[in-house]
C-alpha cells in the first residue's frame, strides 16, 4: 500500500513550530489560461501549500502560510499576481485554526510533501 | 489558541532528525541515527522531546482517491458574533470536519468536509450549520481537484487539548 502511494505515516511538524505565524485563504479567478496550467504554476510556489481547483468561480482556492504580513505582501504582489491568467484575486485572513486534522491526503500528486 | 511553545529552540540536529520522519515515517529510529551519524539515542531522546513538547506528531495518512472519501467541499459561513463559539465547538466535534478556522472577511467561520458522498456531506451541514442558531448564509464549495496539499505542517498543539477535553467529558 505504501509502494501504491496509498497508504503513507508521515511526521507532521507544528505550524508555528516551522515558522509561521499567517494563514490565509486566497480566490483565484482565471482567464485566459487554463485554470489546471494556472493552479500548476501556483503550486510551484513554495509559500503555498494547498491549491484546489473547484467547481464555481473562482475557480482556484489556496492556502498560504507566511512568518508575517510582509512575506504575505510580497508573496501575493510579486508572486500570485504576476502568474499569466490570474485575472482577480480575493483574500481572507485565517484569525485562528481551531481544527486541523489530516487524515486524508492525495498521495499521488507530485507536489505531495 | 494552544500553540507550541514558542521558546523551545530546535537546532539542526533537530530539524535534520524531523526532515528524515517526514520523508519516511516508518524508518527506525536506528536508521536514522545511520543516515545522520549520530547515536539511536540521540535520535530517541529528541523525537520524544518533540513529541512532547507538540512540535512533532506522526499520522497514518490514507490516499483520498483510495479512501472511499469521494466528496470533499470547503464550506463558509457567516455566523452572528455571539453565536460563533457555539457554532464552532459543535463543529469541531464532527469527525468529517477536518479543517475549520475562525477568519475574517464576508464569512467568518470556514473549513473542509471530507465524506463518502455528497449526500452525506449537505446532511451534516444542514444538521451543523443551515438550521444552526445565528447563521446567516452558508456557502458550499465543491472540490474539483486537489492539485497541491501541504500535510506536513499544520497545527498540532489543538489536536491535544481537544482530544483532553474529550476523554474529560
Amino acid at each position: 500500500m505504501r509502494e501504491n502511494k496509498i497508504m503513507r505515516v508521515a511526521l507532521r511538524k507544528d505550524f508555528h513550530a516551522a515558522g509561521y505565524d499567517f494563514q490565509t485563504t486566497v480566490d483565484i479567478t482565471a482567464s485566459g489560461r487554463s485554470v489546471h496550467s494556472v493552479a500548476e504554476e501556483l503550486a510551484a510556489l513554495d509559500a503555498v501549500k494547498a491549491v484546489m481547483i473547484v467547481m464555481r468561480k473562482p475557480e482556484i482556492i489556496i492556502t498560504i502560510n507566511t512568518k508575517d504580513r510582509q512575506e504575505l505582501a510580497h508573496i501575493i504582489s510579486d508572486h500570485i499576481s504576476t502568474i499569466r491568467g490570474v485575472a482577480e484575486i480575493e483574500t481572507h485572513a485565517v484569525l485562528r485554526i481551531r481544527k486541523s486534522r489530516v487524515r486524508y491526503a492525495n498521495l499521488k500528486s507530485k507536489y505531495g510533501d | 489558541m494552544p500553540t507550541s511553545n514558542p521558546n523551545t529552540v530546535i537546532d539542526d540536529l533537530d530539524e535534520a532528525i524531523i526532515a528524515e520522519f517526514q520523508y519516511d515515517g516508518r524508518q527506525s529510529n536506528r536508521e536514522v541515527a545511520r543516515k545522520l551519524n549520530v547515536s539511536e539515542g540521540a535520535v530517541r531522546q529528541r523525537l520524544k522531546r518533540l513529541q512532547e513538547k507538540r512540535i512533532v506528531a506522526f499520522n497514518l495518512l490514507i490516499d483520498t482517491a483510495s479512501s472511499g472519501n469521494h466528496f470533499g467541499a470547503i464550506f463558509r459561513v457567516n455566523v452572528a458574533p455571539n453565536q460563533m463559539e457555539r457554532l464552532l465547538k459543535s463543529a469541531e466535534k464532527i469527525d468529517e470536519i477536518t479543517y475549520l478556522v475562525e477568519c475574517a472577511g464576508r464569512y467568518n467561520v470556514a473549513g473542509f468536509i471530507s465524506t463518502r458522498d455528497q449526500r452525506s456531506a449537505l446532511k451534516l451541514i444542514d444538521q451543523h450549520f443551515l438550521t444552526a442558531k445565528g447563521v446567516n448564509s452558508v456557502d458550499v464549495i465543491q472540490l474539483a481537484q486537489q492539485i497541491k496539499h501541504n500535510f506536513l505542517e499544520t497545527v498540532i498543539a489543538e489536536e491535544r487539548s481537544h482530544s483532553e477535553s474529550e476523554s474529560s467529558l
